[in-house]
């Protein structure tokens, strides 16, 4: 009896270590203390209900602790760009390129930590060597490799559970985002359209790694879609799908966005409006089968992805009440979406752009003519960086704001002739941009419902990270110049800062250890987190 | 395009034996055109399209702060800079690897020119009536206001260090898209500082006044801030100093060479 009860308690006690079921990250909206997926909950609002740090005292802030990103066996660089997961009291971070790490979140200290083994000469076609994060369910964590490979962990050891090829990296394709995990499956993208692949996303049972499903983005001849491309160019059509989703478990929907078509900037190649690339995507969670799509760019030539965090959100709208999806494109625009239907609600443009003069009552852009990419170059507002970019934006749910961290840039475009060759770049083109005193960057707060710009906060480059909004009155944020900050989310004033020392590439968020909010934000290989005591 | 090719042409004919080595010694016969491809398909995305920058460093520069020459312009393209934006590109093999650092290394290439003058009179001007080494270093020599020149004729041509003499204004360096000498007014509570911006970011910028102190202000506590970019605070010596002079100047700076 009594090596029973000790027995009980052994089981008690290790199934504390996070266990993070699926319901409870369809409830992580009410569980503050915690960030259990990637954009904080299902609805990927980036949002903390925390409010001991707020508007009257967050000028106190300071480091409590420091982590350094330490070199890897896959090699020492690539850009910090890991959202931290925390699940009762550890926190689980990436390193460039595929390493999973778990962290004490009361001190920094290292519980486990966990490196692929990777080829040296690993294929990466059109962005660095880097990785967003991983996803926790029940008692494991999942992360997807830079070799395109997806791989679970014993969340309390680091142990390999399993670990299956996803595709094959010899022909470009590469994991970095965060997967994402819903009830007993782990959804995952694609990287790789620089390369011409032809993307597509997946679901792996959690418990085994088994593919359970697989949507192909760019269709084949006869599938749904297939009449907007033209010969054989849906093979390397491109249409990445590489980064994290939302999900609804009401609707039981995936919503998950698409990249560019390939070859990017050559759209000759390609006639055609190229679904499903530049566009978002609701899938059957159960199947793969598609919902519905809207898509933002058609036959985009300036490598404006889709890939952008959408944000599901409930309101009234036009007197009724409706499922709603908010998503800032990288083409400038920002969208309003049914989320039910995937109708167009209403769209602006959100940062500066001249390759549209608006949307139609579709939402399909009215493109400018002559603003297509050319042999001798074109300049076109934005960059093929974007007006943003992978990085999140944030929604406060209580204010109905949509914060979202904007680049203004310009770039010159240029067209070039080209041909797909098998684990090479596939561009057709360039850009050159215009950086420096010629560029700036803006935190911007949207009215989510008209996407009317309430305040902004200036930059001093176009930013590559994204904000996070918090109960406290705070929109949290970075720049390249290694600033980590908090804006008040009423105004846009600045009320604290701070000198990381690095270029900030991670996405702020939160959470909670012995009942005191921490705020975690990267400076260059360093990743900080910051309380009042 | 078309002048990047006549340049390649330049190249090959001006260099016909620079051949490039391989990390084991080996040499790699020069393929410029193949660089160029390469250059285009892994490096333009940041790079751009013509070497100048974008997300990536600006290479058509004549000295780079990394990789200025061939072999050490190879261990970046096959390593990376950690902690940046640069990956190490492994999948290149050193052949190609060479190639591209070839390729990469004649985006900033100045072309061999004729002296316009009298170089050792240009040092004198330099020295005396120019009165130069006031805000320049040369050698150790002067004051850092403005740019060093003590290897300004491996940086620069002809042209261009005759603008930087006669109109200042329009020959203005940038790192990255930033104006290296950005003439910045600021107004704060403590009064007015003109200078060079040093440095800045969202919450502060850093300024470096003709007497060669350093300013730091917060953007909240200061009134203004004024960024001049048509403005230098290199005097125009074009309508001060005779144009015979100027090109003996001009001739001494491009002698001030590394390698002499």
């Amino acid at each position: 009896m009594k090596n029973a009860t000790a027995l009980l308690f052994l089981l008690c006690a290790l199934s504390v270590q996070a266990e993070v079921s699926f319901d409870r990250i369809v409830d992580a909206a009410d569980d503050q203390d915690n960030w259990l997926t990637h954009s904080g909950t299902y609805n990927s609002e980036r949002y903390s209900p925390l409010k001991e740090i707020n508007t009257d005292n967050v000028e106190a802030l300071k480091v409590i602790w420091a982590y350094q990103i330490q070199p890897s066996a896959n090699g020492g660089d690539g850009l910090v760009e890991t959202t931290p997961l925390v699940a009762d009291g550890i926190m689980y971070i990436t390193e460039p390129p595929s390493t999973v790490t778990a962290l004490d979140a009361r001190t920094g200290k290292m519980i486990w930590t966990w490196s692929p083994d990777m080829p040296k000469d690993v294929l990466h076609i059109g962005f660095p060597r880097v990785n967003r994060g991983v996803a926790l369910l029940d008692d494991a964590v999942y992360v997807g490799t830079l070799d395109a490979r997806l791989v679970s962990l014993d969340a309390a050891t680091g142990a390999e559970r399993w670990n299956v090829e996803v595709a094959d990296n010899k022909v470009g394709f590469a994991l970095t985002l965060a997967p994402l995990a819903i009830e007993n499956k782990i959804i995952i993208g694609v990287s790789g359209a620089e390369a011409g692949v032809r993307g597509f996303v997946d679901a792996y049972d959690s418990a085994t790694g088994e593919r359970l499903w697989r949507f192909h983005t760019i269709p084949a001849p006869g599938d749904p879609g297939s009449e907007t491309w033209q010969g054989d160019a849906w093979q390397t059509g491109g249409g990445s799908t590489w980064l994290t989703g939302s999900y609804d478990p009401d609707l039981d929907l995936l919503y998950w966005t698409v990249g560019n078509p390939a070859p990017d900037w050559n759209g000759d190649v390609r006639p055609g409006d190229n679904l499903f690339s530049c566009s978002i995507i609701a899938l059957d969670p159960n199947t793969g089968e598609l919902n519905w799509h809207f898509q933002f760019t058609p036959h985009d030539t300036h490598d404006w992805d889709a890939n952008q965090i959408p944000v599901l959100f409930d309101a009234i709208f036009n007197d009724e009440d409706r499922k709603l999806l908010a998503l800032a494109n990288r083409n400038a625009f920002f969208y309003l979406l049914d989320r039910e239907t995937g109708e167009f609600l209403h769209g602006n443009e959100y940062s500066k752009q001249t390759w549209a003069t608006g949307l139609d009552e579709a939402g399909r852009p009215i493109v400018i003519p002559d603003s297509e990419p050319t042999y001798d170059g074109n300049l076109v507002w934005p960059s093929l960086q974007g007006a943003t970019n992978w990085f999140s934006p944030s929604y406060n749910p209580v204010s109905e704001q949509f914060f979202v961290a904007t680049r203004l840039m310009g770039s010159i475009y240029y067209k070039a002739d080209v041909e797909y060759e098998e684990g090479q770049p596939f561009l057709g083109g360039g850009e050159q941009a215009l950086s420096g005193d010629d560029a700036a960057g803006a935190i911007r707060a949207l009215d989510v419902m008209t996407g009317r710009q309430q305040w902004e906060f200036m930059l001093h480059s176009p930013p590559w990270t994204g904000v996070m909004a918090t109960a406290g009155g705070l929109v949290f944020g970075g720049s390249n110049e290694g600033n980590i900050f908090a804006l008040d989310s009423a105004t846009g004033k600045s009320l604290w800062d701070f000198q990381g020392g690095g270029a900030v590439r991670s996405n702020p968020m939160s959470f909670a250890v012995d009942g005191k909010q921490r705020v975690v934000s990267t400076g260059g290989r360093t990743m900080y987190v910051f309380g009042l005591e | 395009m078309k002048n990047g090719l006549l340049f390649i042409i330049f190249w090959l004919l001006a260099c016909p034996l620079a051949w490039a080595q391989l990390p084991n010694g080996n040499p790699v016969p020069p393929n410029l055109v193949e660089g160029e491809r390469l250059f285009r398909l892994h490096c333009a995305r940041c790079h751009g399209i013509e070497g100048a920058g974008g997300e990536g460093s600006n290479l058509a520069r004549p000295v780079l702060k990394y990789g200025s020459d061939h072999e050490s312009m190879m261990t970046i393209i096959g390593d990376g800079i950690p902690g940046t934006g640069m990956p190490g590109f492994w999948t290149l093999d050193p052949v190609q690897t060479a190639w591209v650092a070839a390729y990469a290394l004649t985006l900033g290439e100045l072309e061999e020119e004729t002296l316009p003058g009298d170089p050792e009179r240009g040092a004198k001007i330099y020295q005396s009536n120019g009165g130069c080494p006031a805000c320049h270093i040369i050698a150790g020599h002067g004051n850092g206001i403005g740019p060093e020149l003590t290897f300004v004729g491996d940086q620069r041509g002809l042209e261009y260090l005759r603008n930087s003499l006669v109109r200042p204004a329009d020959a203005q360096s940038q790192t990255s898209g930033y104006q290296n000498y950005l003439t910045v007014r600021v107004r704060s509570a403590s009064g007015r500082v003109e200078g060079l911006r040093i440095n800045e970011d969202a919450f502060s910028i850093q300024v470096r006044d003709v007497s060669g102190k350093v300013h730091s202000f917060r953007k909240d506590e200061v009134r203004e801030i004024e960024k001049i970019f048509s403005h230098s605070l290199m005097p125009e010596y074009g309508t001060t100093i005779p144009a015979l002079d100027i090109d003996d100047l001009v001739s001494y700076m491009m002698s001030l060479r590394s390698e002499q």
